[in-house]
Protein backbone atom coordinates (compact mmCIF):
# COMPACT_ATOMS: atom_id res chain seq x y z
CA UNK A 1 0.00 0.00 0.00
CA UNK A 2 1.65 3.35 -1.31
CA UNK A 3 -0.22 5.03 1.89
CA UNK A 4 2.46 3.88 3.87
CA UNK A 5 6.19 5.16 3.42
CA UNK A 6 9.25 3.82 3.56
CA UNK A 7 11.43 5.94 4.83
CA UNK A 8 14.74 7.39 3.54
CA UNK A 9 16.29 7.57 6.76
CA UNK A 10 14.08 5.25 8.83
CA UNK A 11 13.57 7.42 11.84
CA UNK A 12 10.51 9.12 10.90
CA UNK A 13 6.54 7.91 11.50
CA UNK A 14 5.27 6.01 8.82
CA UNK A 15 2.02 8.05 7.23
CA UNK A 16 -0.99 6.86 9.39
CA UNK A 17 -4.40 5.85 7.66
CA UNK A 18 -6.67 9.36 8.70
CA UNK A 19 -10.33 8.94 8.97
CA UNK A 20 -12.70 11.27 9.49
CA UNK A 21 -15.69 11.93 11.55
CA UNK A 22 -18.07 14.70 11.58
CA UNK A 23 -19.41 16.13 14.18
CA UNK A 24 -22.69 18.05 13.08
CA UNK A 25 -25.61 19.48 14.74
CA UNK A 26 -27.30 23.25 15.58
CA UNK A 27 -25.76 26.00 17.27
CA UNK A 28 -24.81 25.20 20.73
CA UNK A 29 -26.02 21.84 20.88
CA UNK A 30 -22.42 21.01 21.92
CA UNK A 31 -19.95 20.48 18.74
CA UNK A 32 -17.18 21.92 19.81
CA UNK A 33 -17.61 20.68 23.59
CA UNK A 34 -17.75 16.87 22.28
CA UNK A 35 -14.35 17.36 19.83
CA UNK A 36 -12.87 18.94 22.99
CA UNK A 37 -14.11 16.36 25.63
CA UNK A 38 -12.39 13.50 23.37
CA UNK A 39 -9.68 15.25 21.36
CA UNK A 40 -6.20 13.89 22.73
CA UNK A 41 -4.86 17.11 21.53
CA UNK A 42 -5.68 20.94 22.47
CA UNK A 43 -8.73 20.81 20.31
CA UNK A 44 -7.59 23.31 18.09
CA UNK A 45 -9.69 25.88 15.80
CA UNK A 46 -8.58 26.45 12.35
CA UNK A 47 -10.29 29.38 10.46
CA UNK A 48 -11.49 29.12 6.64
CA UNK A 49 -11.26 32.34 5.12
CA UNK A 50 -14.22 33.12 2.62
CA UNK A 51 -13.02 35.64 -0.14
CA UNK A 52 -16.98 35.85 -1.71
CA UNK A 53 -19.57 34.33 -0.63
CA UNK A 54 -22.99 34.87 -2.17
CA UNK A 55 -25.89 35.75 -0.46
CA UNK A 56 -23.76 36.08 2.81
CA UNK A 57 -25.11 37.88 6.17
CA UNK A 58 -26.93 40.61 7.10
CA UNK A 59 -24.10 42.69 7.47
CA UNK A 60 -25.99 45.94 8.68
CA UNK A 61 -23.48 48.07 10.97
CA UNK A 62 -20.60 45.78 10.11
CA UNK A 63 -20.66 46.91 6.28
CA UNK A 64 -17.32 47.46 6.25
CA UNK A 65 -16.35 44.00 7.09
CA UNK A 66 -14.37 42.57 4.00
CA UNK A 67 -13.52 39.05 5.55
CA UNK A 68 -15.78 36.51 6.60
CA UNK A 69 -13.85 33.58 8.51
CA UNK A 70 -15.90 30.81 9.63
CA UNK A 71 -13.95 28.57 12.35
CA UNK A 72 -13.55 24.88 12.22
CA UNK A 73 -13.26 22.80 15.58
CA UNK A 74 -11.25 19.88 14.92
CA UNK A 75 -9.59 17.12 17.27
CA UNK A 76 -7.69 14.17 16.99
CA UNK A 77 -7.25 10.71 18.40
CA UNK A 78 -4.73 8.04 17.90
CA UNK A 79 -5.91 4.47 17.77
CA UNK A 80 -2.60 2.91 17.36
CA UNK A 81 0.89 4.67 15.14
CA UNK A 82 -0.89 3.98 11.63
CA UNK A 83 -4.58 5.30 12.54
CA UNK A 84 -5.95 8.39 13.01
CA UNK A 85 -9.10 9.53 13.69
CA UNK A 86 -9.83 13.00 13.07
CA UNK A 87 -12.55 14.97 14.29
CA UNK A 88 -14.41 17.80 12.68
CA UNK A 89 -17.12 20.05 14.20
CA UNK A 90 -18.97 20.91 11.22
CA UNK A 91 -19.90 24.82 10.67
CA UNK A 92 -23.06 25.48 12.11
CA UNK A 93 -24.09 28.09 9.69
CA UNK A 94 -26.45 26.93 6.64
CA UNK A 95 -24.24 29.60 4.13
CA UNK A 96 -21.50 27.17 4.61
CA UNK A 97 -23.06 23.93 3.14
CA UNK A 98 -20.10 23.95 0.51
CA UNK A 99 -17.31 23.36 3.29
CA UNK A 100 -19.52 20.16 4.89
CA UNK A 101 -19.19 18.91 1.10
CA UNK A 102 -15.42 18.94 1.48
CA UNK A 103 -15.47 17.69 5.36
CA UNK A 104 -17.93 14.71 4.83
CA UNK A 105 -15.75 13.55 1.16
CA UNK A 106 -14.41 10.20 2.39
CA UNK A 107 -15.55 10.68 5.84
CA UNK A 108 -16.52 7.63 7.94
CA UNK A 109 -19.46 8.53 9.35
CA UNK A 110 -21.06 11.14 11.50
CA UNK A 111 -22.45 12.40 14.69
CA UNK A 112 -25.76 14.49 14.76
CA UNK A 113 -26.19 16.36 17.75
CA UNK A 114 -29.24 16.92 19.05
CA UNK A 115 -30.52 18.97 21.65
CA UNK A 116 -34.13 18.54 22.84
CA UNK A 117 -35.03 22.29 23.61
CA UNK A 118 -34.54 22.70 19.65
CA UNK A 119 -34.80 19.42 18.38
CA UNK A 120 -35.37 21.22 14.86
CA UNK A 121 -32.16 22.51 14.81
CA UNK A 122 -30.74 19.34 13.76
CA UNK A 123 -32.89 18.58 10.66
CA UNK A 124 -30.89 19.99 8.48
CA UNK A 125 -27.51 17.96 9.50
CA UNK A 126 -29.67 15.03 9.39
CA UNK A 127 -31.16 15.88 6.01
CA UNK A 128 -27.83 16.49 4.48
CA UNK A 129 -26.31 13.20 5.61
CA UNK A 130 -29.16 10.96 4.38
CA UNK A 131 -29.56 12.51 1.30
CA UNK A 132 -25.09 11.55 0.78
CA UNK A 133 -25.47 8.78 2.14
CA UNK A 134 -22.89 9.33 5.18
CA UNK A 135 -23.63 6.86 7.72
CA UNK A 136 -24.69 9.08 11.48
CA UNK A 137 -25.61 8.26 14.62
CA UNK A 138 -28.07 10.81 16.73
CA UNK A 139 -26.43 11.87 19.93
CA UNK A 140 -29.25 13.63 21.98
CA UNK A 141 -27.12 15.72 24.12
CA UNK A 142 -28.26 15.63 28.12
CA UNK A 143 -27.54 18.92 30.16
CA UNK A 144 -28.16 18.84 33.29
CA UNK A 145 -31.72 18.01 34.43
CA UNK A 146 -33.50 18.29 31.06
CA UNK A 147 -33.87 15.13 29.90
CA UNK A 148 -36.73 16.04 29.10
CA UNK A 149 -37.03 13.03 25.75
CA UNK A 150 -35.70 9.74 25.67
CA UNK A 151 -33.63 8.18 22.71
CA UNK A 152 -37.41 6.48 21.09
CA UNK A 153 -39.19 9.68 21.53
CA UNK A 154 -36.33 11.81 19.62
CA UNK A 155 -36.01 9.31 16.89
CA UNK A 156 -39.45 9.59 16.49
CA UNK A 157 -39.78 13.07 16.54
CA UNK A 158 -36.85 12.71 14.16
CA UNK A 159 -38.51 10.37 11.83
CA UNK A 160 -35.85 8.43 11.21
CA UNK A 161 -34.55 4.55 9.53
CA UNK A 162 -35.33 2.44 12.01
CA UNK A 163 -31.76 1.19 11.99
CA UNK A 164 -29.73 4.56 12.85
CA UNK A 165 -28.99 4.49 16.27
CA UNK A 166 -30.32 7.44 18.40
CA UNK A 167 -28.07 7.70 22.06
CA UNK A 168 -28.05 9.92 24.85
CA UNK A 169 -25.10 11.34 26.51
CA UNK A 170 -23.41 14.10 28.08
CA UNK A 171 -20.74 15.80 25.32
CA UNK A 172 -18.53 16.95 28.12
CA UNK A 173 -17.86 13.19 29.57
CA UNK A 174 -15.25 11.90 27.76
CA UNK A 175 -16.37 8.80 28.46
CA UNK A 176 -19.82 9.36 27.21
CA UNK A 177 -18.67 11.00 23.84
CA UNK A 178 -16.40 8.31 23.35
CA UNK A 179 -19.05 5.75 23.61
CA UNK A 180 -20.93 7.81 20.85
CA UNK A 181 -18.08 7.14 18.64
CA UNK A 182 -17.85 3.30 18.97
CA UNK A 183 -21.49 3.53 18.26
CA UNK A 184 -21.34 4.80 15.29
CA UNK A 185 -17.97 3.06 14.31
CA UNK A 186 -20.04 -0.36 14.65
CA UNK A 187 -23.07 1.32 13.04
CA UNK A 188 -20.89 1.73 10.09
CA UNK A 189 -19.45 -1.83 10.07
CA UNK A 190 -22.54 -3.28 10.03
CA UNK A 191 -23.60 -1.72 7.19
CA UNK A 192 -20.55 -2.03 5.30
CA UNK A 193 -21.17 -5.90 5.96
CA UNK A 194 -24.56 -5.69 5.06
CA UNK A 195 -23.27 -4.18 1.74
CA UNK A 196 -21.14 -6.71 1.28
CA UNK A 197 -23.56 -9.46 2.20
CA UNK A 198 -26.31 -8.52 -0.67
CA UNK A 199 -24.05 -8.21 -2.99
CA UNK B 1 -21.88 45.24 -7.89
CA UNK B 2 -20.51 44.09 -4.93
CA UNK B 3 -23.00 42.87 -2.32
CA UNK B 4 -22.21 43.58 1.44
CA UNK B 5 -20.04 41.01 3.22
CA UNK B 6 -17.75 40.81 -0.22
CA UNK B 7 -14.02 41.82 0.38
CA UNK B 8 -13.53 45.52 -0.79
CA UNK B 9 -12.94 48.87 0.52
CA UNK B 10 -14.47 50.08 3.48
CA UNK B 11 -15.84 52.84 3.45
CA UNK B 12 -13.28 55.34 4.45
CA UNK B 13 -15.39 56.76 7.29
CA UNK B 14 -15.81 53.18 8.95
CA UNK B 15 -12.01 53.04 8.55
CA UNK B 16 -10.06 52.27 12.00
CA UNK B 17 -8.06 55.56 12.25
CA UNK B 18 -4.87 53.70 13.54
CA UNK B 19 -4.60 51.64 10.05
CA UNK B 20 -3.73 54.83 8.31
CA UNK B 21 -1.34 56.42 11.28
CA UNK B 22 -1.89 59.90 12.70
CA UNK B 23 -5.24 60.90 11.95
CA UNK B 24 -5.12 64.52 9.65
CA UNK B 25 -5.08 67.54 12.03
CA UNK B 26 -8.33 68.67 12.93
CA UNK B 27 -9.33 71.62 15.60
CA UNK B 28 -8.41 70.07 19.03
CA UNK B 29 -10.44 72.87 20.56
CA UNK B 30 -13.46 71.93 21.77
CA UNK B 31 -15.91 70.82 19.46
CA UNK B 32 -19.46 73.33 18.68
CA UNK B 33 -20.91 71.16 16.55
CA UNK B 34 -24.78 71.09 17.16
CA UNK B 35 -25.51 67.74 18.94
CA UNK B 36 -22.00 66.56 19.61
CA UNK B 37 -22.86 62.95 17.83
CA UNK B 38 -19.72 64.34 15.48
CA UNK B 39 -17.08 62.52 17.90
CA UNK B 40 -13.46 63.90 17.84
CA UNK B 41 -11.65 60.96 15.49
CA UNK B 42 -8.77 61.40 17.66
CA UNK B 43 -10.96 59.97 20.19
CA UNK B 44 -13.58 57.87 18.97
CA UNK B 45 -14.16 54.79 19.58
CA UNK B 46 -13.06 52.62 16.86
CA UNK B 47 -15.61 50.44 15.23
CA UNK B 48 -12.80 47.65 15.64
CA UNK B 49 -10.16 46.58 18.04
CA UNK B 50 -7.50 44.03 17.55
CA UNK B 51 -8.83 40.76 16.00
CA UNK B 52 -12.03 42.59 15.11
CA UNK B 53 -10.62 44.75 12.80
CA UNK B 54 -8.97 41.78 10.79
CA UNK B 55 -5.56 40.33 10.24
CA UNK B 56 -3.00 43.32 9.45
CA UNK B 57 -1.90 41.66 6.57
CA UNK B 58 -4.84 40.32 4.77
CA UNK B 59 -4.84 36.44 4.29
CA UNK B 60 -4.68 35.83 0.77
CA UNK B 61 -1.48 38.45 0.83
CA UNK B 62 0.82 35.50 1.86
CA UNK B 63 -0.17 33.60 -1.06
CA UNK B 64 -0.08 36.78 -3.68
CA UNK B 65 -3.80 36.09 -3.64
CA UNK B 66 -3.38 33.07 -5.44
CA UNK B 67 -6.87 31.30 -3.48
CA UNK B 68 -6.18 27.26 -5.41
CA UNK B 69 -2.94 25.22 -4.82
CA UNK B 70 -0.94 24.50 -8.11
CA UNK B 71 -0.86 21.01 -8.98
CA UNK B 72 -4.52 20.32 -7.82
CA UNK B 73 -6.57 20.39 -4.79
CA UNK B 74 -5.86 17.68 -1.86
CA UNK B 75 -7.63 16.51 1.08
CA UNK B 76 -8.32 17.90 4.62
CA UNK B 77 -6.45 14.89 6.22
CA UNK B 78 -4.13 14.58 3.69
CA UNK B 79 -0.60 14.03 5.27
CA UNK B 80 2.40 16.28 4.43
CA UNK B 81 5.86 15.13 4.82
CA UNK B 82 8.93 17.45 4.46
CA UNK B 83 11.75 16.31 2.16
CA UNK B 84 14.63 18.38 3.80
CA UNK B 85 15.07 18.97 7.32
CA UNK B 86 14.47 23.44 6.17
CA UNK B 87 13.96 24.69 2.62
CA UNK B 88 16.90 26.25 1.35
CA UNK B 89 16.46 30.12 1.50
CA UNK B 90 15.44 31.34 -2.18
CA UNK B 91 13.40 34.06 -2.95
CA UNK B 92 9.94 32.28 -3.80
CA UNK B 93 9.64 31.04 -0.53
CA UNK B 94 7.95 33.11 2.06
CA UNK B 95 8.69 32.60 6.09
CA UNK B 96 5.35 30.87 5.69
CA UNK B 97 6.60 28.08 3.37
CA UNK B 98 9.64 27.87 5.59
CA UNK B 99 7.32 27.40 8.63
CA UNK B 100 5.09 24.25 6.73
CA UNK B 101 8.26 22.50 5.78
CA UNK B 102 9.51 22.93 9.65
CA UNK B 103 6.50 21.86 11.00
CA UNK B 104 6.20 18.90 8.26
CA UNK B 105 9.45 16.67 9.37
CA UNK B 106 6.92 14.18 10.65
CA UNK B 107 3.41 13.35 8.79
CA UNK B 108 1.66 15.86 9.67
CA UNK B 109 -2.35 16.65 8.33
CA UNK B 110 -3.30 19.55 6.41
CA UNK B 111 -5.81 20.78 8.74
CA UNK B 112 -3.30 20.67 11.80
CA UNK B 113 -0.59 22.34 9.93
CA UNK B 114 -2.90 25.12 9.18
CA UNK B 115 -3.81 25.09 13.14
CA UNK B 116 -0.31 25.51 14.06
CA UNK B 117 0.72 27.89 12.29
CA UNK B 118 -2.43 29.43 12.81
CA UNK B 119 -2.87 30.49 8.88
CA UNK B 120 -6.74 29.69 7.52
CA UNK B 121 -6.87 26.14 5.12
CA UNK B 122 -6.85 28.12 2.14
CA UNK B 123 -3.91 29.60 2.39
CA UNK B 124 -1.92 27.02 4.02
CA UNK B 125 -3.56 24.47 0.77
CA UNK B 126 -1.80 27.36 -1.83
CA UNK B 127 1.34 27.45 0.05
CA UNK B 128 1.76 23.91 0.05
CA UNK B 129 1.06 23.56 -3.40
CA UNK B 130 4.33 25.55 -3.92
CA UNK B 131 5.66 23.31 -1.74
CA UNK B 132 4.55 20.13 -3.47
CA UNK B 133 5.66 21.84 -6.95
CA UNK B 134 9.41 22.53 -5.56
CA UNK B 135 9.36 19.39 -4.66
CA UNK B 136 10.56 20.39 -1.14
CA UNK B 137 7.45 18.16 0.58
CA UNK B 138 5.56 14.78 -0.36
CA UNK B 139 1.73 14.80 0.20
CA UNK B 140 -0.28 11.69 0.97
CA UNK B 141 -3.82 11.52 0.40
CA UNK B 142 -5.81 9.56 2.54
CA UNK B 143 -6.86 6.07 1.43
CA UNK B 144 -10.25 6.49 2.54
CA UNK B 145 -11.04 8.87 0.56
CA UNK B 146 -11.90 6.72 -2.47
CA UNK B 147 -12.81 3.70 -1.08
CA UNK B 148 -14.82 1.83 1.34
CA UNK B 149 -14.13 1.73 4.92
CA UNK B 150 -12.30 -2.20 5.74
CA UNK B 151 -14.06 -3.54 8.49
CA UNK B 152 -11.00 -4.81 9.88
CA UNK B 153 -9.93 -1.06 9.91
CA UNK B 154 -13.04 -0.75 11.84
CA UNK B 155 -12.83 -3.02 14.33
CA UNK B 156 -9.14 -1.76 15.16
CA UNK B 157 -10.72 1.87 15.75
CA UNK B 158 -13.95 0.25 17.70
CA UNK B 159 -11.02 -1.66 20.21
CA UNK B 160 -8.58 1.63 19.75
CA UNK B 161 -11.74 3.68 21.44
CA UNK B 162 -12.52 0.90 23.64
CA UNK B 163 -8.96 1.50 25.23
CA UNK B 164 -8.90 4.76 25.78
Amino acid sequence: MDSVRSDRDGTRSRIPVALKILIAGGFGAGKTTMVGSVSEIRPLQTEEVLTGVEGADDTSGVEGKRTTTVTMDFGRITITEDLQLYLFGTPGQDRFWFLWDELSQGALGAVVLADTRRLADCFPSIDYFEQRGTPFVVAVNCFDSDRRFGAKAVAKALDLDPDVPVVEFDAREPLAARNVLIELVEYVARRQLLAAGAR
Amino acid sequence: MRRNGLPGPMPADRRPSHEWGPAPAEPRAPHTWEGGHRADPLRAPHDWMDQDAGPVVRPYAVTQGRVAPSGGEFDLVAFVVATVPDAPPAPSLQPEHHALVGAAWEPTSVVELASKLDLSIGVVRVLLGDLRSAGLISLYEPPAASQPHDVDVLKAVVNGLRAL
